[in-house]
């Protein structure tokens, strides 16, 4: 059953990708300024990201993954950004953070790189998820930390952006996915202390307070999970039978 | 410079500056010797984009 989901998966997601990236391109300043107009809701959750973000990330070498116009990326003070999309990267960069273009799926950097990999809701934009999330590990020195704000599908917010997917808008190209499910690939990738947290119990226009943010996942719209890539590189041997075929032969490059 | 990686292999790129700044490098290519491949530098972003997702 699970096999068959993620093929019918991996034949929608590239055609549902590349839609995306013409999305982001197309709106780049319209994308930026929705979190201005829903303050409480991005303020909740930047507050949901903290929770497990270390104090100071001085002296530690930090990417965002999917940075798009930087609005995670500075007030979480992150170093350096990657996007596939070009015209939300200038918007980044006008902002002062150093950014590439790039994909998660093949990351243009070097093994043991980052001590902390940040994505927030651009995970639903991947191609293809676990084999990301095995690249993320391999860029992660041991010992480094994975942070992934996310969309929760299985959240009754989830389920309320995964009906109106088909129409236009920034969702229309993304595959929700649940907080659990991410959960899942990162512990069989070998992640060790999963934790999570969640914020965003509402509708997010209709939020005029700032939510803390509660452990766990499934009921806020917002999940956030953290885990810690290993010191030893013992994992990589366990099976992934969720992962398609093409995934696993994209791993074995590695 | 020091943490890039060839996007495909994985492997070294090679800087080939055309136009920088004080700052940064504003123009140039970022070359893997493996794989044949210019990734490219425009307005002081390097595209790192695997060649098949390249515009």
């Amino acid at each position: 059953m699970q096999t068959t989901e993620t093929a019918k998966t991996e034949k929608t997601t590239e055609a549902e990708e590349a839609k995306a990236t013409e999305t982001f391109e197309q709106h780049a300043a319209e994308y930026d300024a929705w979190y201005d107009r829903n303050r409480p809701v991005y303020t909740s959750e930047l507050l949901a990201l903290k929770k497990f973000l270390p104090e100071s990330l001085k002296g530690l070498k930090t990417l965002e993954i999917g940075v798009g116009t930087g609005r995670f990326t500075l007030p979480l003070g992150i170093g350096l950004g990657l996007d596939p999309a070009r015209p939300m990267l200038e918007l980044a960069k006008k902002r002062g953070i150093e950014v590439l273009l790039g994909v998660a799926e093949t990351l243009p950097f070097k093994p043991g790189t980052f001590d902390l990999v940040l994505i927030v809701t651009a995970i639903a934009f991947f191609r293809c998820p676990p084999g990301s999330l095995k690249e993320i590990s391999r860029i992660l020195k041991p010992g480094g930390q994975v942070v992934i704000g996310m969309l929760d599908r299985e959240s009754p917010l989830g389920q309320h952006y995964e009906s109106k997917k088909r129409k236009n808008g920034f969702s229309s190209g993304a595959n929700f996915l649940a907080a659990a499910e991410v959960e899942a690939y990162l512990w069989k990738l070998g992640f060790e202390r999963l934790e999570s947290c969640q914020t965003l119990s509402g509708i997010p226009e209709e939020m005029n307070t700032i939510e803390r943010a509660w452990p766990g996942t499934g009921k806020g719209g917002f999940a956030v999970l953290s885990a810690w890539k290993g010191r030893r590189n013992q994992r990589i041997q366990l099976s992934l039978p969720e992962v398609s075929s093409k995934s696993r032969a994209f791993g074995r490059k590695f | 410079m020091e943490i890039l990686a060839c996007p495909v292999c994985k492997g070294e790129l090679v800087l080939n500056v055309v136009e920088e700044n004080e700052k940064e490098i504003i123009s140039g290519t970022l070359d893997c010797p493996v794989c044949k491949e210019h990734y490219p530098i425009n307005e002081g972003i390097p595209n790192l984009l695997p060649p098949d997702l390249r515009k």
